[in-house]
């Protein structure tokens, strides 16, 4: 009995039973800790590149939707957002909130990984600047939908959003104020260029130009001209502008993905489709002169109006990520701010003939003023991106900033519903539900 | 083995006796009166003849010699009435002896881990014998169980399925709330109902910490022990059980939920006219719609006149598809099995094989199923130290899903103008996933043929599966000394399942995957994916291995007994899977062609980047437990009873060191029996009662969770590139779930036993239970859009009560044996966040409230219809509104009203047995009551989208004053479709009283061996035919609408089985 007892308590031994319970449960779980498992959230587009925000664009004036059609939607956020509703949510889920927080969620993963792994490696560095510019990027979106427009003369210390650097779940973080929010992104963005690659063959994978380009538009947004335009001269000293006598301008969608001037891919989760119901605003197709190309190319004509098929994801889903186009328009605009006015015309000039058939292109500048070559730049800039959500971010400063007095309207059912400069409505409210489960403060709405 | 003993004693002083006088001799048959069978050890004291005592052989028999008669014998067994009788001559001479009462049959409770008579035990248990299982003949061991144990309940929300089956209500929120399933000792991997149900000696549930913790951290949903039989009696046995089942074509349920075809093209005009096909107007798209408003827009784009129209639909209108799957789709169903089973033993080894063959014809064309279940089992003795006992075990069954309900005939749904063949049966088109328009316009082009025709796509593919079990247990007791036993056990189960699709190179799915992924290249159409079949194969393959060492002591003093084990357990069970898919295949050749799975190609008419799915897939998981255990009980004067048993489980699940693995559970018991008191006069009323207490923790674990943040790794679509997604953020307090139950029980016989019974009042509470707590978006983590946090932040608590009362009546010759089963449970969520209002109404299930039960049942509150437009009305407050947004969004739980629960609160049966030798009549209640349940209604959202109407279609309001008559709301304006319909459908108005009496079945079985001048009675033992009806139907409901509660959701009502059988001893 003795001898029984002893053979199976050494079959026991502690040692043997520790290996026993050690291994793992499910073979295809990983614990993310190697560089490799870095790269692969890095690399999940679908949460970093896609299924971005598109409340700014829904708000926006670039397309309008008929009275029929309008009754006939059943989206009840593209319903709210297109009238600029007090009460926009109704209690559906807000994934311009919820996607642009998980993005930071992951950047903060990788992050707080690469903190704990130390690794030397250059690969190392390169998902660093990765992870810091998408949580960048992601505070970019959001700020630009959820709180007021940067003031550039005030003090800016308005609500903010809660600024997340840790993965830790638990951790509870109120709102910020908008001059924190800003000055992260640029600390985030500084560091980001600096650890970046310069190139990546992979569209999705952010590049130091793509974070100076990200940087340039902060920058703008800041008022800090000179610092935009020296962030955008970089890519246009690096990249060239697609010439769009090369594109088949009948097809589909004839940008392309992942296209010459693409910096970094990212889509919203809102597309423009040829049946769509969603037009092209009337005015803004009357501006584009006749041997524009990107009229051609990026509109179709549907039941008299216009849908847009120029999105440079080369789909259906619209592009609201880094192109080469916008950082001529940046360093366009700073040149005129910055009285650089000869520069300012050069630059758009240059942008123009990589848009107009046979490389001839019209000059817009009507005049010699500063006033003159602004406005011509900044309705260039409308023209050339449009429908990626950044003529909201434009309206809001222009309005806040100069003094540009644009109202936007909408038409439904012979009546006129009008969202006047500097409304409280140009800040979306914060979902309800994380009012409710964080206590954080509601943005107020008129 | 005493028995053998006073056998043998006896036998030789009736021979010493024999040797002195001359004698009669008597055969004496003892009989049981209820079921014929012999009783084994009845002793028959002889008046006179001083102390003089036989027992009866195993099968009942003994021989009595006599020198003088007459003679008055004695016949008693402590679970028979006891019996005097004359003997006035000798030769044979049959003796039937009454039950006492039908639990106390050698009642043994088997926990899995030993075998206790039910007096000795402290806790609560529910047995049922080898006799009331095969009552029920049903190929599905869990139908047999339905209403059958006091405390076992079936969530008939999820009627048909094996995770149905719940005790004393559910101790778990998310994680996995069936039982625990033992089967002969071991926890089977298996599903319950590949067990061929004929193999079963008994089945104890374990319903009280008592019993439960000696299982540990998977014990807290309560335990199901499931002991197979094994050989018994003495010589050769040999059984024959046979039984032929037909099943009703179920009830058209459906019939509710399918308009009448000119209503429905009715509401398809009024949407229409409404404005809410103006999208397809200019671009019809792809996107499948149905035929009628295909021509509509035909009509409006001016390509056929409105007489054509007109025309049309009303040929269209003449259409019932219910005809055509009355006709195509179901048909009866037969059930046969045949079984066999021998036994054999002697006194050195034990022999028992059982063989069933189960053929099976579903109640839908095309579907079938076989099952073909063997079991060999032995036990050997050598010497008197050592006994070993191996076991195997295989079941197989092979499964043919090839046909389809009507709710799986259609991806989007099936509209009631719908035709499924023409008048020769051949088979016609329906709308799948593309519109009429589209498909019209593909004609033309030079991709393939893009119908779906239902019928010929169920007729050409194959859907099979083989589920296949083997099942070995090695058993080795060792004696040491009296009462000192070592016990090993290795278990060995190995259960794979082989699912085989092939997907005919005619059929739609593989025109249908051929045609989206064709491209067009220099003007002509080029198919990636070759002709051919798709073969789609998945392998799942469960291993597990068991190894138990187990010390046993007992031993009795003058008062005393102690009875004491202890033991450890090693367990490993690996699950894998595996799929692949073959494109180009011939099934003749067994050729194949791989297709390029690489390149990303346009899909048509998607327009979406996709490559060609490659269905490989694995998956791996392996599940490891360490686990020692000790279980004691100690008696005194055999009436005292004390009992403590603890468990210390460890397992691999949450990757964490292994102190944090380990989790102890305990319990301990108290039983008192004052009837065996020396002050309790044998002739009080009362003539037996004891009283049991018991309190203790089990477990419960989830293996979906870990401590560490998890990944799991994939492919980006859009760049092809390894990545990977967070599945679980870090949670550094993950620990197992904790059940405490607390249990007071009473076991008490009424004269005699002419009434028994139990009656446990119990209490559990849940802690550390696994639940969702709502998760600011803020944070960033969510999976599948789900922004809630996973860990042990909830709690439940519960009580209830079980009782039982058995009685046994004889009049004449006519014998009564009613049994009355009630079980009441209240439970309620203590804690718990993750629940917001919306999703209370997002599933049938509703979602756990904080307060309130688990299976809460809320509505909005219903204020009537709009006199003026039929619009339906709430109350917000103490204001009606019409404001459907706003209730919508601000609605919280308390503006809602709570009406109860959706599992009934008192629930139970009623069973009767009335036996008229030799014909025997039984029939089962049950009953559900203090309930309720959501009634089905119109939902025109779904009438819209995807066509599943309500027959409460025809009676919404219409004009003015309709409101006095009903509830359902007017046709709603496009932008109030998803409201109204949302709203209208979770309002009070349409909540009922689910409270029911359903007549579950009637059994007449006739003891062919009673039955006077029967050929062939000489060579068999025994013989009993039976008829029987399952699911008879519904007595009476609560509700109004005469709703069956039962099935009210479901598109079929339950099937009605006509069985006929035929069982044979020899």
């Amino acid at each position: 009995m003795r001898t029984l007892i002893l053979i199976i308590c050494s079959c026991l031994s502690v040692s043997c039973m520790d290996d026993f319970l050690s291994v793992k449960t499910d073979k295809s779980m990983i614990i993310p800790s190697t560089l490799e498992d870095f790269r692969a959230l890095i690399d999940k587009a679908d949460v970093m590149n896609q299924t971005l925000p598109y409340l700014s664009h829904l708000s926006s004036d670039d397309f309008f939707i008929l009275t029929n059609n309008y009754a006939s939607l059943t989206n009840i956020l593209k319903r709210n957002a297109y009238v600029w509703k007090k009460d926009l949510y109704e209690g559906t889920s807000v994934t311009d909130w919820n996607r642009s927080f998980h993005q930071i969620f992951y950047a903060n993963n990788v992050l707080d990984g690469l903190q704990n792994l130390k690794s030397e490696e250059i690969e190392a560095r390169h998902l660093e600047g990765g992870a810091l510019f998408f949580r960048a990027f992601a505070y970019y979106n959001l700020s630009q939908v959820f709180c007021a427009p940067y003031d550039i003369k005030g003090e800016n210390g308005g609500l903010g959003l809660p600024l997340r650097l840790k993965s830790d779940i638990s951790e509870v973080v109120g709102r910020s104020t908008v001059e924190d929010v800003y000055m992260q992104m640029e600390k985030d963005l500084t560091r980001a260029i600096v650890l970046l690659p310069e190139q990546s063959t992979i569209k999705t994978r952010p590049t130091q130009f793509a974070a100076a380009l990200l940087l340039a538009r902060v920058q703008l947004l800041m008022g800090n001209y000179e610092g935009a335009l020296s962030s955008s001269q970089r890519i246009m000293d690096n990249f060239e502008l697609l010439d769009f006598n090369t594109l088949n301008a009948s097809a589909t969608y004839p940008m392309g993905q992942f296209n010459k001037e693409v910096l970094l891919h990212s889509s919203m989760s809102y597309t423009s489709t040829v049946s769509s119901t969603d037009y092209v605003d009337t005015l803004l197709i009357g501006a584009y002169e006749k041997d524009d190309l990107r009229a051609t190319s990026w509109f179709v004509p549907r039941n008299g109006y216009h849908v847009f098929k120029g999105s440079y994801t080369g789909g259906a889903l619209l592009f609201n990520g880094l192109a080469v186009d916008e950082a001529y328009l940046i360093a366009a605009e700073c040149s005129a701010r910055l009285n650089l006015l000869a520069e300012a015309k050069r630059i758009l000039l240059e942008y123009l003939t990589s848009r107009y058939a046979n490389n001839v292109a019209v000059d817009p500048v009507t005049g010699d003023s500063q006033a003159d070559v602004l406005r011509a730049v900044l309705l260039e800039r409308r023209k050339g991106l449009l429908y990626r959500g950044i003529r909201w971010s434009d309206i809001r400063r222009l309005n806040k900033n100069d003094n540009a007095g644009i109202t936007i309207s909408r038409m439904l059912e012979g009546q006129v519903i009008s969202l006047i400069p500097n409304s409280l409505n140009y800040v979306l409210p914060i979902p309800d539900e994380v009012i409710f489960l964080s206590g954080i403060a509601q943005n107020p709405r008129e | 083995m005493i028995k053998y003993v006073c056998l043998i004693v006896s036998l030789l002083l009736t021979v010493s006796i024999s040797l002195a006088q001359k004698e009669t001799v008597v055969f004496l048959d003892i009989r049981n009166a209820e079921d014929n069978s012999g009783i084994a050890g009845a002793v028959i004291h002889t008046e006179g003849i001083g102390n003089s005592i036989v027992v009866s052989s195993t099968e009942g028999k003994c021989k009595l010699v006599f020198t003088s008669l007459p003679i008055r014998i004695r016949i008693a067994h402590m679970a028979f009435k006891k019996m005097e009788l004359e003997i006035t001559e000798g030769g044979e001479q049959i003796v039937y002896l009454d039950p006492l009462r039908r639990e106390l049959e050698e009642v043994q409770i088997h926990t899995g881990y030993e075998s206790i008579p039910r007096e000795r035990a402290t806790g609560s248990f529910s047995s049922l014998s080898e006799k009331e299982l095969e009552r029920r003949a049903s190929p599905s061991l869990v139908d047999r169980l339905e209403g059958t144990v006091s405390g076992l309940n079936l969530d008939s929300r999820l009627e048909g399925r094996n995770n149905a089956l719940i005790v004393r209500g559910y101790s778990s929120i998310r994680s996995d709330r069936t039982p625990l399933v033992i089967l002969d000792g071991a926890p089977y991997e298996g599903d319950l109902s590949a067990l061929d149900p004929n193999i079963i000696a008994s089945i104890t549930v374990l319903k009280d910490a008592a019993a439960a913790s000696i299982w540990g951290a998977r014990a807290g949903n309560g335990v199901l022990v499931i002991t197979t039989k094994s050989a018994s009696g003495m010589g050769t046995q040999v059984k024959l059980n046979n039984y032929l089942t037909v099943g009703a074509i179920p009830n058209r349920h459906y019939d509710a939920f399918l308009l009448n075809s000119q209503e429905f093209i009715g509401f398809e005009r009024y949407l229409f006219d409404e404005g809410y096909y103006n999208a397809l107007k200019s671009n019809p798209g792809y996107r499948s719609f149905s035929p009628v408003v295909g021509l509509l827009l035909k009509e409006a784009s001016g390509d056929i006149s409105s007489t054509v129209l007109t025309e049309q639909l009303a040929q269209l209108g003449q259409e019932d598809v219910r005809l055509d799957l009355d006709k195509y789709l179901f048909q009866n169903s037969f059930e046969q099995q045949h079984s066999v089973q021998l036994s054999e033993s002697g006194e050195k080894s034990a022999h028992f094989f059982s063989g069933s063959w189960n053929r099976n014809r579903s109640y839908i064309q095309r579907n079938a199923d076989q099952r073909l279940a063997l079991l060999a089992r032995s036990t050997f003795k050598v010497g008197s130290w050592l006994e070993l006992s191996p076991n195997i075990q295989y079941n197989r069954g092979m499964y043919r899903n090839e046909g389809s309900t009507y709710r799986q005939i259609g991806t989007g749904g099936l509209y009631p103008y719908a035709r499924l063949a023409d008048g020769e049966g051949n088979a016609l088109a329906l709308i799948d996933n593309y519109n009429p328009l589209f498909l019209e316009e593909q004609e033309s082009t030079s991709r393939l043929d893009w119908d779906y025709r239902p019928l010929e796509e169920m007729a050409l593919n194959q859907n099979r599966r083989e589920n296949k079990q083997l099942l070995m247990s090695f058993r080795t007791q060792v004696n040491i000394t009296t009462g000192l036993n070592l016990q090993l056990l290795y278990n060995y189960q190995d259960i794979s399942d082989q699912l085989n699709l092939l997907y005919d190179r005619k059929s739609y799915y593989v025109r249908n995957l051929r045609n989206r992924y064709a491209y067009e290249e220099n003007g002509t159409l080029l198919f990636p994916i070759a002709d051919g079949s798709i073969l789609n194969k998945e392998d799942g393959r469960i291993l597990s291995h068991l190894g138990r060492g187990q010390v046993n002591f007992s031993r009795s003093w003058k008062n005393s007994d102690v009875n004491l084990l202890a033991g450890m357990e090693i367990k490993q069970t690996v699950g894998r899977q595996s799929s692949t898919m073959v494109y180009g295949y011939n099934p003749e050749t067994l050729t194949f062609q791989t297709p390029d799975l690489n390149t990303r190609f346009l899909t048509f008419p998607q327009n979406s980047r996709a490559s060609i799915p490659s269905g490989i897939g694995f998956s791996d998981r392996t599940d490891r437990f360490l686990s020692y255990y000790f279980n004691g009980s100690y008696a005194f004067k055999n009436r005292y009873l004390m009992s403590f048993s603890a468990r210390r489980d460890a397992s691999n699940l949450f990757g964490v060191n292994t102190n944090q693995k380990a989790v102890p559970l305990w319990s301990s018991g108290l039983a008192w029996t004052p009837s065996a008191e020396d002050f309790w006069s044998p002739d009080f009323w009362l003539s037996f009662l004891k009283i049991r207490a018991t309190v203790g923790y089990s477990g419960n674990v989830n293996k979906s969770l870990t401590r560490y943040s998890t990944a799991r790794y994939g492919n980006t679509l859009l760049t092809g590139l390894p990545s990977a997604q967070i599945l679980t953020p870090p949670n550094e307090d993950l620990r197992w779930e904790k059940v405490k139950t607390a249990n007071l029980g009473l076991d008490f016989g009424i004269e005699g036993n002419k009434w028994s019974g139990s009656v446990d009042y119990y209490q559990k509470r849940g802690t550390d239970l696994i639940g969702e707590a709502a998760l600011d978006p803020t944070t960033g983590f969510f999976v599948a859009d789900k922004f809630t946090f996973i860990g042990n932040n909830s709690e439940l608590k519960s009580q209830g009560v079980d009782f039982r009362l058995n009685g046994n009546f004889r009049v004449a010759k006519l014998e009564w044996t009613p049994s009355l089963i009630l079980n009441w449970n209240r439970d309620e969520v203590v804690r718990y966040s993750g629940t917001n209002t919306l999703a209370l109404f997002s599933s049938s299930f509703s979602a756990p409230i904080e307060g309130k039960p688990l299976n809460g049942v809320f509505s909005f509150p219903w204020a009537g219809l709009d006199p003026v437009d039929g619009s339906p009305r709430f109350w917000y407050g103490d204001e009606i509104t019409r404001d459907y947004a706003t209730l919508k969004t601000n609605t919280t739980f308390e503006d809602l009203t709570f009406h109860g629960t959706s599992l009934p609160v008192y629930s139970g049966s009623f069973f009767n047995r009335l036996v008229f030798r030799p014909v025997e009549l039984s029939f089962s209640i049950l009953y559900g009551l203090g309930h309720y349940l959501r009634r089905p209604s119109i939902s025109y959202e779904d009438l819209a989208t995807n066509w599943v109407g309500h027959s409460d279609y025809s009676k919404r309001w219409m004009q003015a004053g309709d409101e006095q008559f009903t509830e359902v709301p007017a046709m709603p304006k496009v932008a109030d479709l998803s409201l109204w319909t949302m709203l209208y459908t979770n309002s009070s108005t349409l909540i009922e009283r689910a409270d029911y009496i359903y007549l579950k079945d009637i059994r007449l079985a006739v003891d062919l061996m009673g039955v006077k001048r029967l050929p062939g009675k000489k060579i068999v033992k025994s013989a009993d035919l039976y008829l029987m009806v399952n699911n008879v139907g519904q007595l009476w409901v609560a509700n109004s609408a005469k709703l069956d509660p039962l099935t009210h959701e479901s598109a079929f009502g339950r099937q009605r089985f006509w069985t006929v059988g035929l069982n044979f001893g020899f």
